[in-house]
């Protein structure tokens, strides 16, 4: 399989990337940059929406408690979340290694590749500091053009900069990351392809530590009795398990009671 | 001229691109003065006067996107005031904007971002997740779920807040004290465990690429305990994983077959 940048699948998430960059803080904020949609996204493009969305799962589930607040900027988790899924579903069926070595390799190599990100977004967000002063400048000589100026200058920086990130993740660093996937020893190949479960359980244990509550913790116990009595025991199709535990989280969210302070 | 139900949605509707240029100086400043000009326009028609008043909306500026229409509203009624000289002051504009911006801000974070998109990305998980397990087709609706659990909240209060904002006027400070954050987080937490608790018990129609003996549930189920108690005590997940990966590669080492069965 030949990797180039100039393919259509490399162009699409490039400009997939872009689009999403902008979203993620500069614009909207609807939640189309969380790697839970990104990575179905990217799936649908690579053709295999499956994959994707296990992949999106996870990372959604490990970085989900990364909070933007104030002046700190998290880990660019959509741009990860795009090569790790581009990465891993262009390498899997390739042979060698076992596609779940394969993802998981792409997955922990998404980790210092996020913090790198979120460094360009910071030199973008120092950057913004001189459209800032311009625009000043601007209203205070009567010219209020460069505020709108301002604001689409900025979000096409960000649309540049995730865009070219994602065009050389997916283009140049995914056939690097293959190179080097390929030449390790079997032992690291099965202790990579060991590691899906555990990233699983951690992302659970990110969630739990989200929720975690010691006043509700017999809810956790009780649902995870009920749940596992309805689908082991009664066969309860897991369709019908997931309506269920909507009207039961909703049945939890009216009745419980928080203590009086 | 007094502001119209239009240029509050004009302005409102500006907030959806509050934060394009955030910068470490003045924070959201640059699209908090443009998110205000539809209403500026519309009570300063003099081009001296409209620059003086954007000038002063070019200050520091930093709450929760989603709540910046209350403030943007709760100013525009001062300036309303300010402009049709009905007793109150720029400096008053100020004061509400910088009253208002820090307590918006927590109550945005600990809601929007630490409850309702986890919450929201649970149940998308979940969806997903069993989705996969059964072979379904079902499973972009977890997606879709994801998106509309948080968005549905999102956007009443983002469309809304500069309407509320300006309607609420002097009375916004008592009205959003009634807003009890802690209950709802606490009952928020409540639905995040039912939904938690289904999806653990799930988890075993879920395939994963080796078939796992009892062993291996075991070591996962470790792990996963292990790795709770370490995000408790604030232990940073990168460290987590690498250190999976290394007791993962030594156990490859030691167990050259896979440890709970047969790839």
């Amino acid at each position: 399989m030949e990797f180039t940048l100039f393919d259509p699948v490399t162009l699409k998430v490039a400009l997939l990337c872009g689009l999403l960059g902008m979203e993620s803080s500069a614009a909207l904020q609807l939640m189309l940059s969380r790697p839970l949609v990104v990575g179905y996204l990217v799936g649908w493009l690579c053709g295999d929406v499956r994959t994707g969305l296990l992949i999106g799962c996870l990372m959604e589930m490990l970085y989900g408690g990364m909070l933007p607040v104030g002046a700190f900027i998290p880990p660019d988790y959509h741009l990860a979340t795009a090569i790790t899924t581009a990465g891993s579903l262009r390498l899997q069926g390739l042979g060698m290694p076992p596609n779940d070595a394969v993802m998981v390799f792409m997955l922990l190599c998404s980790i210092p590749l996020a913090q790198a990100a979120s460094r360009t977004e910071g030199w973008a967000r120092r950057m913004n500091v001189a459209l800032c002063h311009w625009a000043d400048q601007g209203v205070g000589q009567g010219r209020l053009r460069g505020l709108r100026l301002s604001v689409g200058l900025a979000l096409l920086v960000q649309f540049l900069r995730s865009s070219l990130l994602g065009w050389a993740g997916v283009g140049l660093l995914v056939p690097l990351l293959w190179r080097v996937l390929v030449s390790l020893p079997p032992q690291i190949i099965a202790g990579l392809s060991r590691m899906t479960w555990l990233l699983l359980a951690l992302g659970l244990a990110v969630m739990a530590d989200m929720f975690w509550n010691r006043r509700l913790i017999s809810l956790l116990a009780s649902s995870f009795a009920v749940a596992w009595l309805l689908i082991h025991l009664l066969h309860v199709p897991l369709a019908a398990m997931a309506g269920l535990a909507v009207a039961g989280s909703l049945a939890a969210a009216l009745l419980a009671k928080p203590s009086a302070h | 001229m007094r502001l119209r139900n239009r240029d509050l949605l004009r302005s409102g509707l500006r907030t959806f691109l509050l934060q394009a240029v955030w910068n470490f100086e003045r924070m959201q400043n640059v699209g908090w003065a443009w998110c205000m000009l539809p209403v500026l326009r519309r009570l300063y028609p003099g081009r001296q006067e409209l620059a003086q008043a954007t000038k002063r909306h070019l200050e520091y500026f930093n709450t929760h996107p989603y709540l910046a229409g209350v403030i943007l509203g709760c100013a525009a009624r001062v300036e309303e005031k300010a402009a049709l000289g009905e007793g109150a002051t720029a400096a008053e504009v100020t004061a509400v904007k910088m009253g208002m911006m820090g307590p918006l801000a927590a109550l945005g974070d600990s809601f929007f971002w630490a409850t309702l998109r986890p919450l929201a990305a649970l149940l998308g998980v979940l969806m997903a997740f069993f989705a996969q397990a059964e072979g379904g087709s079902w499973a972009p609706w977890g997606v879709a779920a994801f998106l509309l659990a948080f968005n549905l909240p999102h956007l009443l209060v983002q469309s809304l807040g500069a309407a509320f904002g300006y309607a609420a006027g002097d009375a916004i400070v008592p009205l959003l004290r009634k807003v009890e954050v802690p209950v709802l987080v606490h009952r928020m937490q409540a639905a995040g465990l039912v939904l938690l608790g289904t999806l653990l018990a799930g988890l075993q129609g879920f395939h994963p690429p080796h078939e796992e003996g009892m062993a291996g549930g075991l070591v996962v189920a470790a792990f996963g305990l292990l790795a709770f108690l370490l995000v408790r005590r604030k232990v940073r997940i990168s460290h987590i994983l690498w250190g999976a990966l290394f007791c993962s590669i030594l156990a490859s080492y030691i167990y050259p077959s896979p440890f709970w069965g047969q790839p």
